[in-house]
């Protein structure tokens, strides 16, 4: 008789065992050498692949928006500083901008130029930075100590103008806070000389090292729906192909009289919006900056007012109203949104930090990568914790 | 600039403009849309191709507290204001929304945080810091204070916890109250 | 072509020949004695080279200060800093595992260097096993590795001794099918005999023509041997590209993140230890040993006790040689992800040390070097 049990080859053998018990749910932070600061992810994490992620944050929070409401606004510049440290200047700028359009004030044409080099010169050190140490979370040494010889250099440079390496505290309501030095101006010419050269060696070494094409390209990809409905901007939204920079698109300050390009992804080394092109995004806007800062430095009138004249900085009120001021960090899109009422002391400053929502995106992009990707993907985003947080 | 007074013109096109006004304020114009209405009018914003807001980029909460000037007049009402920023990178604009909300606790409005996965994070901290508690949230928890923190610091009654989990903060008595 | 020379110079032989038990005990606890010396003082020697090393590559100076020229003393003033620290122990932990893993990662290592030769003769133990022996021995120190990250009570460590377990296992393999190809050729294990093999000749004079020179310049297949082999060694080291376990920016520091102290120094003993002896396997199979010169062979036997210092500083030499190029690669190289380690290590290099051996083998057969001539 034949048989009449029928194999069911949809049923895996009986030998299959599912070796999993349960997830691991593990912490990356908040003390961690590569979350660029105190965040803490939570992951739940099968074997080496991330299930789920939670950012959770608020490790640095510092009541920004509570001291916004209870000092000056003269008083409140030198706090911009401490929120991207980074790129103190741009903080500066934004928060001076978005009071000046509430006062209405005119800001001289040579305090409007130094504010053009100042961001554009802190432009540079925060992409050296970010790309320094994205080298060393992929595990390369030695190109951080490349990226921080440079941005050593542009520390001494704006050392010498406003006595500080890392909050500045240089633009000021009204203009910036002196003018620069003898020599400064030559000084910065030559370091743009023998800055332009060192970008090909540091590309060398990590830019096209085939290891570190490997380890980041196709990885955290994302699509322009994506980054436009989390709001990315700046270099990861650049990243993905969308070609928007304030700079270009809401300009502020000078930046109409100058010629720059807006490099976004292309997708070169793998897709479209992987971390290699947000990388490559910062290191070729590194050259842009020092295109702005060049052209910047002829067209800056050698004599001038750095500060506008009227402001009274011990009693300064601006015009009721409120207004949302938007500029474009390294970051990306840093906004100030405040509600004067004519007094000294504004009713609302809320800051809109570029890292927020950028950070923001960690939950749909880590699950499905592994373990050693989710520290490219958040050193790809480039987040400083201290304007997430604020 | 916010482009409030472009965006309400297409609106009043599109049919869409029922209960909304305009906010002329001396600096930014803003789009004052109703409470019940936000969700449907956001939605329209996003989709529509004229007007295609694809990020939403800010949003905040204020605490209003009443104020009257020296001749009687209130010039602040009580209540909480929610402002949303929003932009247009196809069409290069920028608009203001705002939703006045009465003073009430806890003052709710609808959550736009399935039309723009950014305002999840902000809606968060908008309830964190000012105690606005948005409807249809997937994850209305504190964001950047810890869970059991009590209070919501942005309000302008707000009075700073004595002691938290055995810490003590105790303010300066020269620095001015809040 | 000639097989092995006779170890004429070994002492075992000569002692055992001699039938005297207490001169054989006095060489070996005078060779144990060396090697303990030695094993203390080279990490301190090994990391004082990359610091300084890595700080040239990075455009910095490095150690200056300590003990005056070059802070040659840095790496003495490090230990004994960490000889002074706390001995922390994490309170969940597994105690008896925490306390005997870095002794067993170390030991692994240090027994290896028993069978290592570094002149004619001039070994603690002549294992007619040699490099068996050596292969089989350091992998015990996977054990302790895997031991220390288990026992530390810490997810992160964890993930360091498994990507560890993982990953030296998976060399293991192309490691010792590459090590086969020199040994088709020369038919034995003993590692005195393979030098002898790059040397060898039938000169009586001093300075000989050798037909054989370097097994890296033997024929192409050793040679891809070698490469194989050199790869295959760093990821044993767990050096980059391949330093996943110890992974810094991912893993604090992988599997001794909970180590401080002395019992952390023994950790990183065992890593330039083991650095020494991958290294010095390399130096004497595919480099030539104690020879100076790839086919131009100086008969060492000849010039008694000072010809084998020779041998000794060659062999050093050429061993911080290869030390040095690995130190070089991992301060230029960005670190590879697990996954990639296995492919590299499975869908890559085993396939390729798979060639190397047939080819070495048929070429054996065939009595011709490059290409077999089967037909």
């Amino acid at each position: 008789m034949a048989s009449t049990v029928e194999t069911d080859l949809s049923r895996p053998p009986d030998t299959y065992v599912d070796v999993r018990t349960q997830e691991l749910q593990i912490n990356m932070g908040p003390q961690h050498p590569s979350t660029h600061g105190v965040l803490r992810v939570a992951l739940w994490v099968d074997g080496e692949i991330v299930t789920r992620a939670e950012p959770d944050i608020g490790y640095l929070h510092r009541c920004a928006e509570k001291i916004g409401e209870s000092v000056t606004h003269v008083q409140y510049v030198p706090y911009t500083d401490r929120y991207d440290y980074l790129a103190a200047m741009n903080n500066n700028l934004g928060y001076c901008l978005a009071v000046e359009r509430l006062a209405e004030l005119e800001i001289p044409e040579k305090a409007q130029y130094l504010r053009v080099i100042m961001s554009e010169l802190n432009r540079i050190a925060s992409h050296l930075m970010s790309v320094g140490t994205y080298g060393i979370d992929i595990g390369a040494f030695t190109a951080f100590f490349y990226a921080f010889r440079e941005r050593e250099e542009i520390l001494r440079l704006l050392e010498w103008i406003c006595g500080a390496r890392l909050t500045y505290n240089y633009i000021r309501i009204g203009g910036v806070m002196r003018d620069a030095p003898q020599g400064w101006v030559e000084d910065v010419q030559r370091f743009l000389d023998w800055f332009e050269p060192r970008m090909d060696e540091f590309n060398q070494l990590l830019t096209h090292n085939h290891i570190f094409v490997e380890r980041t390209s196709n990885i955290g990809v994302i699509t322009v729906e994506q980054a436009h409905d989390y709001a990315l901007s700046g270099p990861n939204l650049r990243g993905s192909g969308v070609r928007w920079d304030l700079r270009r698109d809401q300009p502020y300050l000078l930046y109409d009289r100058f010629e720059f390009d807006i490099p976004v992804g292309t997708g070169i080394k793998g897709t479209v919006g992987d971390c290699w092109d947000r990388y490559w995004v910062r290191i070729l806007e590194i050259g842009e900056s020092a295109r702005i800062v060049r052209q910047a430095l002829a067209q800056m009138p050698k004599e001038g007012e750095v500060m506008a004249k009227g402001v009274r900085h011990l009693a300064f009120k601006p015009k009721a109203g409120e207004a949302y001021t938007a500029v474009e960090n390294p970051r990306g899109e840093l906004g100030y949104y405040l509600i004067s009422e004519g007094g000294q002391i504004s009713y609302r400053s809320r800051i809109r930090a570029p890292s927020f929502c950028n950070l923001s995106i960690l939950e749909a992009l880590l699950p499905g990568t592994m373990l050693g990707d989710s520290v490219a993907i958040i050193g790809s985003i480039d987040i400083v914790l201290g304007e997430v947080d604020r | 600039m916010s482009a409030a007074r472009e965006v309400l013109e297409i609106l009043l096109k599109e049919g869409m403009a029922q209960g909304l006004s305009l906010f002329e304020g001396p600096q930014d114009p803003a789009l004052v849309v109703p409470q019940g209405r936000l969700h449907e009018v956001c939605a329209h914003l996003k989709r529509s191709r004229l007007l295609a807001f694809e990020q939403c980029v800010l949003v905040t909460g204020t605490h209003m507290v009443e104020k009257t000037d020296p001749k009687g007049i209130v010039v602040r009402t009580e209540g909480f204001e929610v402002m949303y920023h929003l932009r247009s990178t196809q069409h290069h604009r920028i608009l203001a929304v705002k939703v006045i909300l009465p003073a009430e606790e806890p003052p709710t409005v609808q959550s736009v945080a399935d039309l723009w996965r950014a305002a999840d994070w902000h809606e968060r901290e908008t309830y964190d810091m000012v105690g606005i508690v948005f409807e249809g949230h997937p994850n209305l928890h504190r964001i950047l204070l810890p869970d059991d923190w009590e209070g919501h610091p942005l309000r302008k009654d707000y009075l700073y916890p004595r002691e938290y989990h055995g810490i003590s903060l105790e303010v300066d008595p020269q620095w001015p109250a809040p | 072509m000639t097989m092995t020379l006779a170890s004429a110079g070994s002492i075992e032989s000569a002692v055992a020949a001699s039938a005297a038990g207490s001169g054989f005990w006095l060489t070996t606890l005078l060779g144990l004695v060396l090697l303990l010396g030695f094993v203390a003082l080279w990490p301190m020697f090994a990391i004082w080279l990359e610091r300084k090393v890595a700080a040239d590559f990075q455009s910095r100076m490095g150690p200056m200060y300590c003990g005056g020229f070059h802070g040659w003393l840095q790496s003495l003033a490090d230990g004994i800093k960490l000889a002074m620290k706390e001995d922390l122990i994490p309170r969940d932990s597994d105690r008896f595992l925490f306390w005997i893993a870095p002794a067993v990662a170390f030991f692994g290592v240090f027994a290896a260097f028993i069978a290592l030769p570094i002149a004619e003769g001039w070994q603690i133990a002549d294992v007619d096993l040699g490099l068996l022996f050596i292969l089989a021995i350091s992998s015990i120190g996977t054990l302790g590795i895997v031991m220390a990250g288990w026992s530390s009570n810490n997810k992160w460590s964890l993930y360091g001794a498994m990507r560890e377990a993982a990953q030296l296992v998976s060399y293991e393999i192309p490691l010792s099918i590459a090590l086969l190809s020199p040994l088709l050729v020369v038919g034995s294990l003993r590692l005195g005999d393979i030098v002898a093999f790059q040397s060898a000749a039938d000169g009586k004079s001093l300075i000989y023509w050798s037909g054989n020179g370097w097994f890296a310049l033997y024929s192409p297949w050793t040679l891809l041997a070698g490469v194989i082999y050199y790869i295959s060694s760093l990821a044993e080291c767990k050096r980059a590209p391949f330093d996943l376990p110890e992974a810094e920016s991912e893993l604090v520091a992988g599997f001794h993140t909970e180590y401080s102290g002395l019992r952390f120094s023994f950790f990183f003993l065992e890593e330039y230890a083991m650095m020494f002896i991958v290294s010095a396997i390399g130096v004497l199979v595919f480099l030539g040993g104690w020879q100076p010169l790839p086919w131009i062979s100086i008969d060492f036997a000849a010039l008694g006790f000072l010809g084998k210092l020779v041998c000794v500083g060659v062999v050093l030499f050429k061993a911080v040689f290869l030390v040095w190029v690995q130190i070089w690669l991992r301060w230029t190289l960005p670190r590879l992800r697990i996954d990639q380690v296995m492919v590299t290590g499975y869908k890559y290099l085993t396939p390729l040390s798979f060639l190397a051996l047939v080819m070495t083998s048929l070429c054996v057969h065939c009595g011709d070097r490059v290409i077999p001539t089967l037909f």
